[in-house]
């Protein structure tokens, strides 16, 4: 009963969440292919072994998952699975699949599927995302139309972690008779002809400049209309690295959608004719890293000092950045997490302007007379570039000499790895609908050290741990608001702003959703004839 | 016949620069910092996952082994697999050389058409008003960022005039033509700029030379004498430059490829250079090393077609 | 026809002629006011060119901001007067290396020819088709980022450009009577070549120098694109060019008034180029 209650509350959310978005009682139209400008191209489609946002953000279109995320990236809704029981003592997750449930050639989606599927995507050694799903014990079919999972320990996550890319659901055996020796071989090979279970199979690859994907028949939901879904034919992705090019194109009506539009032309975008500037509420978060190793190459860190920080915190006027680099579509953060990410907490934003309690804070740490330090930037890339400008004026009123050094991805990532940086430019996006998979990187030691920065908490690693089992969501709230007030007041971080994702889109088109976690979702999309 | 044998000697020079090229490549590329892994993983990773696909990749070997197994590979015309894009380096090159190829040649077509004509006219108009405006321009256009200018060409022929697309490749061998002419043109503009100044100069230079006056005095026709000495000796130069520049162009057109949205070689590399694909370096350096050395041979024989004596 | 040199026609050729050539003038002119700037930039700049204004962002050309504002609501006048510090360094420091260097290569390999010149060629082969960011990305992860960093990159590839307009020059002219004459009197090769071949062969190279520190400029502009250039907040031509970008459409002055500036210091080498070309006609 519970459970039957549970994915009725999810579908009446669901209803009410996409007609906001769509804003419209209009006749959907069928048909037609809709041109999408992406500003990279993806690597590698395949759910379990790829490692970049690239993929990630369009994978859904091609891999159903059990369990989806809402609109909203905060709840769950029935994917290919229609219902799901948890037994009572958290351990055994029972989930009933969807009848007439078929890949893209037409054979049906089987019980051993999923369970070859999620197993294989548990797996710690494939890939880079079994993390979220270390607590599966086991994955076995009953029947045609069952799955049971055994968890090794309670999981508050695992429905969450079910309607991630990763655990999406691939033909066991099409894949097993791909040609190749390993299973990253395999998934090679399969992943240039894949057989899908997702609203689309890909039609045609050309490497760094087109992805072609058409409509898949054998596709499960329906549309308003009652027929099957989706409503566009095909979508036609195009690779345009630049920001320009990328407009320029959308303007032309070349292409009827464009990602990643410059903040700096939002305004402009949301005047200019035939064009909706969309702004989809993201879980992306603006911050620096900040070193706080007692010592650094050396020498001794003012860094490491929580004062020091706190005054550097004091002293960045944010909205100024926010004005600045984003041209005011970025709000201030309220806590190291983005509101759009579950258990979120903080109502205020985290240290407003307040130059003299800066220079205070900094004089108490006895750093009186500033000191020199550097912050690593992305080379060429436009935003960092602003805010490091930015923090050289803003710090530089405090005494704190700050050099910005462009570097390019690999080096930095190396630099942050050894922990050798002083401070860097980052920014976050979640990808799971629960807050384990931020708090895991930004605040829980044993993962990666906390941003690489040194900083440890033993109170909050323990928290984290205690939260990752608890079932009890009262409880879980609490151990995460006790995290992140922690976190938010001695962490290693400077945090800056929220940003939604910026995409420009036609006129003619309706019902394209971004998710918060990023994903673009096609499938209820249509065009105007 | 001389000219084979030049030919195939030079040829045979290939070998040890392709492997000097080849040699330095692999090592310097192993010792920028970062790895595949964690280029490409970001934020992310984590050590065990970054020390897991490093040592899948084979990257956990020492460099000399390494090396060892790519020369293997390379005799037998397997260049290894991108790391990123999982697909092999030679299917990759089969993509994008064609399309840099392409787009080179057609700038530098577009760089002499554009270029000699109108370094004729204002070498012998020097220091006259055509000289002054064809000299200014080509200064304009030299002084403009390719990415400023590929906007400019993009935004007026692209967006309003509509004459051309508004970037990306397109499909087929013509279409594929019509969305390479503006940013052909694009890339021919500094190249035709710099051109143009050293031919005019030179002619300038030859036209004062003495055997041009001896050759008037022999009251040959003034057009004659062009064509026979000035343009084969103020060619000598430019031909120089010509190859030279046109040799950076190859590897070297990633702004233009990145504003046009053409999937060309040059955004590649850098592409592959930013997530350490080495597979992918190695390969597209060997094979525009090899393409570089085919220009570089074509420019030494026109060279000697225009003044035998450099062959000698 | 005897075309080896006598010499007084040489001792002539140390005197500077009577009327100097109308380009070298001009050329001279420009960079000399760029000089100016580029050594007394505060005397001219009406601001601090890294002072912000949050009232005046991106504020169009007026009275009180001729070239107006950046998105930072720094005065583009005061930073375009600043970056002639660094964007007259960039192009000097950038290719006067090159050109040395290479000239004196090139003059030798042209006359030497045979095996030295096979070899050479291979060089530079190696040299153009080595990928140029490989190296601009080593050296940057060796020495950190900076200006420094582009000279030495640029410096590594950039003197077989003139090393091989160079050695083809020197090889015509070496078979030209005069050399002949040279060697006839017993000169020694060094004294043959760059006596006697090179400021024969020199124009191509100097003429080519002159577009070569306009392209510098350029080159700067694409590495900021690229994030390699020149460092924030410092003021430069082709990096204020480069963050102008966005704001093509919103704040044209962002990157109009830094290209002008590109075009003037570009027109000024030019012309010089041109003059001493003619110079060093005139002095034959």
């Amino acid at each position: 009963m519970k459970m039957m209650l549970r994915s009725a509350l999810a579908a009446a959310l669901l209803i009410g969440v996409s007609s906001a978005a769509t804003s419209a009682a209009m006749a959907v139209e069928r048909g037609g292919t809709l041109t999408y400008g992406r500003y990279a191209d993806s690597l590698f489609l395949d759910p379990v072994l790829n490692d970049a946002n690239v993929d990630i953000w369009i994978l859904s279109n091609l891999y159903d998952t059990l369990l989806q995320p809402t609109d909203d990236g905060k709840g769950i809704q029935p994917g290919l699975a229609t219902e799901w029981k948890m037994s009572d003592d958290g351990l055994t997750l029972t989930l009933t699949l969807r009848d007439g449930i078929e890949f893209s050639d037409g054979s049906p989606i089987t019980a051993e599927d999923v369970a070859w599927s999620l197993k294989r995507a548990a797996n710690p050694d494939n890939g880079v995302w079994n993390f979220l799903l270390t607590s599966i014990k086991d994955v076995k079919p009953e029947g045609d139309k069952t799955v049971v999972i055994s968890l090794a320990h309670t999981d508050p996550a695992i429905l969450s972690a079910l309607t991630v890319f990763n655990s999406a659901i691939l033909p066991e055996k099409a894949f097993e008779a791909s040609k190749g020796e390993t299973d990253k071989d395999k998934a090679q090979a399969f992943a240039e002809h894949p057989i899908t279970s997702g609203p689309f199979m890909l039609a045609s690859w050309e490497r760094g400049s087109s992805m072609k994907l058409v409509a898949n028949p054998h596709y499960w939901d329906k549309g308003e209309d009652g027929k099957p879904l989706p409503y566009l034919d095909g979508i036609d992705f195009e690779v345009l690295p630049d920001d320009a090019t990328r407009i320029l194109r959308l303007q032309s009506g070349e292409i009827q959608g464009a990602e990643f539009i410059p903040y700096a032309r939002v305004d402009e975008l949301k005047n200019a004719d035939g064009i909706k500037m969309e702004l989809f509420p993201s879980t992306r978060v603006q911050y620096v890293t900040v070193n706080v190793r007692s010592e650094l190459d050396g020498k001794k860190n003012p860094l490491a000092s929580g004062e020091v920080r706190q005054a550097l915190n004091y002293a960045t006027n944010k909205q100024a950045i926010i004005q600045i680099v984003t041209h005011g579509v970025g709000t201030p953060m309220t806590s190291f997490m983005s509101t759009a990410t579950p258990l979120h907490a903080g109502d205020k934003p985290l240290y407003p302007y307040d130059l003299a309690k800066a220079k205070e804070l900094i004089k108490k740490a006895g750093y009186a007379d500033g000191f020199s330090t550097s912050v690593l930037v992305l080379a060429g890339n436009q935003d960092q570039i602003g805010i490091g400008t930015a923090l050289q004026q803003m710090w530089g009123q405090i005494g704190v000499k700050l050099e910005l050094q462009q570097v390019d991805n690999a080096t930095l990532t190396d630099q942050y790895r050894k922990g050798t940086f002083a401070m860097r430019m980052a920014a976050w996006t979640d990808d799971i609908a629960d807050p384990n998979e931020i708090t895991s990187y930004f605040a829980y030691s044993p993962t990666i050290g906390a941003l690489h920065s040194g900083w440890k908490n033993d109170e909050v690693d323990k928290l984290f741990e205690a939260s990752q089992q608890e079932l009890d969501p009262a409880k879980r709230a609490d151990e995460y608001k006790k995290i992140q007030e922690v976190f938010n007041t001695t962490g290693p971080i400077v945090p800056l702003y929220e940003t939604p994702y910026p995409v420009a889109l036609s006129k003619k088109v309706h019902g394209f959703l971004q998710i918060p976690l990023g994903n673009n979702i096609f499938s209820k999309t249509w065009l105007d004839k | 016949m001389p000219l084979l044998s030049f030919i195939s000697r030079r040829l045979l020079q290939l070998i040890p620069t392709l492997a000097f090229i080849l040699v330095v490549v692999f090592v310097l590329v192993r010792l920028l910092p970062g790895d595949p892994a964690s280029a490409i993983l970001g934020d992310r990773a984590k050590d065990a996952d970054v020390v897991r696909i490093n040592a899948e990749l084979g990257l956990d070997k020492p460099v000399p082994v390494q090396f060892l197994y790519f020369v293997r590979n390379v005799f037998t015309g397997d260049l290894g697999n991108s790391i990123h894009l999982k697909l092999s380096v030679v299917e990759l090159l089969a993509q994008r050389l064609p399309v840099t190829l392409m787009l080179t040649g057609l700038a530098a077509l577009f760089a002499v058409l554009l270029a000699v004509p109108l370094a004729f006219l204002a070498a012998l108009r020097q220091g006259q008003a055509s000289d002054g405006l064809i000299r200014g321009t080509f200064q304009i256009g030299l002084s403009m960022p390719v990415f400023y200018v590929g906007l400019v060409l993009l935004t007026l022929f692209g967006a309003q005039l509509r004459w051309f697309p508004t970037g990306g490749y397109g499909d087929g061998f013509l279409d594929h033509l019509y969305h390479l002419l503006l940013p052909a043109m694009t890339l021919a503009l500094s190249l035709a700029a710099v051109l143009m100044r050293n031919l005019r100069a030179a002619i300038i230079g030859v036209v004062h030379a003495e055997y041009v006056d001896f050759a008037r005095s022999k009251g040959l026709a003034a057009r004659l004498i062009l064509m026979r000495h000035v343009l084969r000796n103020a060619l000598i130069s430019t031909v120089t430059l010509f190859g030279l520049s046109v040799g950076t162009l190859l590897g070297g057109a990633v702004i233009t490829e990145t504003v046009f949205a053409i999937p060309g070689a040059g955004r590649l590399m850098i592409d592959s250079i930013y997530g350490r694909d080495y597979p992918v370096v190695q390969g597209l350096t060997l094979a525009l090393a090899v393409i570089v050395s085919f220009v570089f041979l074509l420019t030494d024989i026109v060279q000697a077609w225009l003044d035998p004596r450099v062959a000698r | 026809m005897t075309l080896a040199l006598p010499p007084s026609a040489r001792r002539r050729a140390f005197r500077l002629p009577r009327k100097l050539p109308a380009p070298l003038l001009g050329g001279g002119f420009i960079l000399l006011c760029g000089l100016i700037l580029a050594v007394f930039p505060s005397l001219f700049a009406p601001y601090d060119p890294l002072a912000f204004d949050y009232n005046a962002l991106m504020a169009p050309p007026s009275w009180a901001h001729p070239f107006g504002t950046d998105n930072f609501g720094r005065d583009v006048l005061s930073r375009v007067i600043h970056a002639t510090t660094i964007d007259l360094q960039m192009a000097v420091f950038a290719t006067i290396g090159p050109f040395v260097f290479g000239t004196a290569i090139g003059a030798v390999v042209g006359y030497v020819g045979g095996t030295t010149e096979a070899i050479f060629g291979r060089i530079v082969d190696a040299v153009i088709t080595f990928p140029f960011l490989v190296l601009v990305i080593a050296i940057v992860a060796v020495l950190g980022p900076g200006l420094g960093n582009m000279y030495i990159a640029v410096g590594v590839v950039d003197w077989v450009f003139y090393a091989r307009l160079i050695a083809a020059e020197v090889k015509v002219q070496k078979r030209l009577d005069y050399a002949d004459a040279g060697r006839a009197m017993g000169y020694s090769p060094a004294r043959i070549i760059f006596r006697h071949l090179l400021p024969n062969a020199i124009t191509p190279a100097m003429v080519y120098l002159m577009t070569d520190m306009a392209l510098a400029i350029l080159l700067g502009s694409s590495l900021g694109y690229l994030g390699l250039g020149a460092q924030p907040p410092a003021a430069e031509w082709g990096v204020q060019i480069a963050d102008g970008k966005n704001f093509m459409a919103t704040a044209w002055w962002m990157s109009v008034f830094p290209g002008i500036a590109i075009v003037i210091a570009g027109l000024g080498f030019s012309l010089l180029g041109d003059g001493l070309a003619e110079l060093m006609r005139t002095k034959r």
